[in-house]
């Protein structure tokens, strides 16, 4: 289930998506059907509390980029990179700003590197605790939990079209 | 012959000297220093603090270390090459070649987590003198970034069996102190909370415990606590250690479960409990029980090891000294994933 709208962010036309999931399988799914035509330099900001399927929904768009390695939550180092076979993505770059309040970290960790790299595909969980590192074109995804199976999730993409 | 060991993956910073030889070893020096207080603050490691404070201490605590003993006296120099934080490993990294270039020492470069499987060695006397016959040991290394079931059939012979799928075991005790307000580390603020309560007052559940193979999943777990603490609105202060304890013992059963099963299967000689949260003395007990059950050698590490150390490094750069080189000063590199099983 969706529906489309339409709203102007910093000059930028965005679109939003929202969708019900409800469970786990079904929220990785959703993730990878969405990644399948993933640009490389794409950013994806996650937001939602612990728990909502930030990590589950990262698992899909790994599925979606060709990475049979499983992703683990890189809350304790902070950032993994996955190199990745496909004909236009080089590398999944994973981040968690679980622990952090500020982007100086992540900045020493290497990230800005990632960020400005046009062959990368960078997603950020707790993306909302580091709003300067997220560019304006960034895919916004808000995933907020319902139940204990259900969880809604909001897509905000810039138009491309 | 004398290993230095040097140990900056993380936030702590630490050197060893270690005396080895055939069926024997001890640690003649043995520093570390931690950067706990720091860091608490923020509820968790700070990458740029963190690699600052290593670079502030690390040739201080070198001087304690050798004291007045010429540094010539070592024969080898072991050090934690990934996998890590970036920034930290590249002090520990840079200061053992620079090390090895000055003194003309060889140098080793040792896996983060191949090192805390040999802090199993430290303290365990039995296991030095005759460590063939504990082989194939069955390890479980759980910390705050790694829960993972191995198979050791020999030094530098490993099989990983099995992983978690999502969060570490570690992160799962500091995600839930978190929620539970306890501050960082939530290790010892959970089993310290554990103490006084009642494992089986909630029933948590127990992730892919039922699922064939040995992967884990403790993700479920900090949700499931979450929505406990949800319904509940208001938690009385009496029922965070329930809490603490049936989490824990949640914990502890899927890890134990996967054990119990690696053993019916590969039957080894021993087992292994290593990484941060082998101080959890609930998971202690219970391997420890399994053990005598199955009538397995159980090696724990002492409780001083448990953490990141550079004891345990210069262990592992011992058993590997035959890969050690005068020339590795050029070319070791450090790899925040550095992949320890390929
Ligand atoms: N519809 C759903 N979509 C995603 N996760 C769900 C859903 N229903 C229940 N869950 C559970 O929620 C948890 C999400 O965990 P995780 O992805 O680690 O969260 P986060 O990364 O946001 O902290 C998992 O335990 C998962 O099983
Ligand atoms: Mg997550």
């Amino acid at each position: 289930m969706a529906y489309p709208a339409v709203r102007p962010t910093s000059g930028i036309y965005h679109m939003t998506r929202a969708y019900t999931t409800t469970s786990p399988a079904e929220t990785e799914e959703l993730a990878r059907k969405l990644a399948s035509d993933l640009r490389a330099g794409t950013v994806i900001a996650l937001e939602g509390e612990l728990g909502a399927g930030k990590t589950v929904f990262v698992k899909g768009i790994a599925k979606a980029l060709g990475i049979t390695t499983v992703v683990q939550s890189p809350t304790f180092v902070l950032m993994k990179v996955y190199e990745v076979q496909h004909h236009a993505v080089r590398r999944l770059v994973h981040v968690d700003c679980y622990r952090l309040d500020g982007s100086s970290d992540l900045r020493a960790v290497g990230l800005e590197e990632y960020l400005h790299d046009s062959t990368s595909v960078v997603v950020i969980e707790w993306a909302d605790k580091v709003p300067e590192l997220v560019p304006h074109d960034a895919t916004r995804v808000r995933i907020r939990s319902v139940d204990e199976h259900e969880r809604t999730v909001e897509i905000t993409s810039p138009d491309r079209s | 012959m004398k290993v230095l060991g040097i140990e900056t993956s993380c936030d702590e910073t630490s050197l060893a000297v270690l005396d080895a030889r055939e069926g024997e070893m001890h640690l003649e020096k043995y520093i570390v220093s931690s950067q706990i207080a720091t860091h608490r603050e923020y509820g968790g490691v700070v990458p740029e603090i963190a690699a600052r404070m290593h670079c502030e201490v690390l040739l201080p605590l070198l001087q304690k270390t050798i004291g007045k003993k010429p540094l010539s006296a070592v024969d080898l120099i072991a050090v934690t090459a990934g996998p890590g934080l970036i920034t930290s490993l590249m002090v520990g990294v840079q200061a053992a070649k620079t090390l090895s270039y000055a003194l003309r020492k060889p140098l080793v470069g040792v896996n983060h987590l191949e090192g805390h499987m040999y802090s199993a060695w430290l303290g365990n006397s039995e296991l030095v003198r005759d460590t063939e016959r504990s082989f194939p040991a069955l390890v479980l290394i759980v910390s705050g970034g790694h829960t993972e079931l191995v198979l050791m059939r020999g030094h530098g012979s490993y099989t990983l069996l099995g992983q978690t799928a999502d969060d570490a075991a570690g992160e799962a005790f500091d995600k839930v102190a978190k929620l539970l307000d306890r501050g960082y580390p939530g290790g010892p603020v959970i089993s310290k909370l554990a103490q006084h309560g009642n494992p089986a007052a909630i029933d948590f559940p127990r992730p892919m415990l039922a699922t064939t193979g040995y992967d884990m999943s403790f993700s479920g777990l900090k949700t499931a606590v979450r929505y406990y603490l949800e319904k509940k609105r208001r938690i009385p202060r009496e029922e965070l250690p329930d809490i603490a304890a049936s989490f824990q013992q949640a914990v502890v059963d899927v890890l134990t479960a996967k054990t119990v099963r690696a053993i019916d299967e590969f039957g080894p000689r021993s087992l292994m409990l290593v990484g941060g949260v082998s101080a959890n003395n609930a998971l202690r007990e219970a391997l420890t029980h399994i053990g005598s059950e199955r009538q397995l050698r159980v090696w724990l590490p002492a409780l001083e090891h448990t953490g990141d150390n550079a004891g345990m490094i210069a262990v592992a750069g011992y058993y590997h000294r035959d890969e050690a080189s005068l020339k590795l000063w050029r070319t070791l590199r450090f790899d925040p994933h550095l992949a320890f099983i390929i």
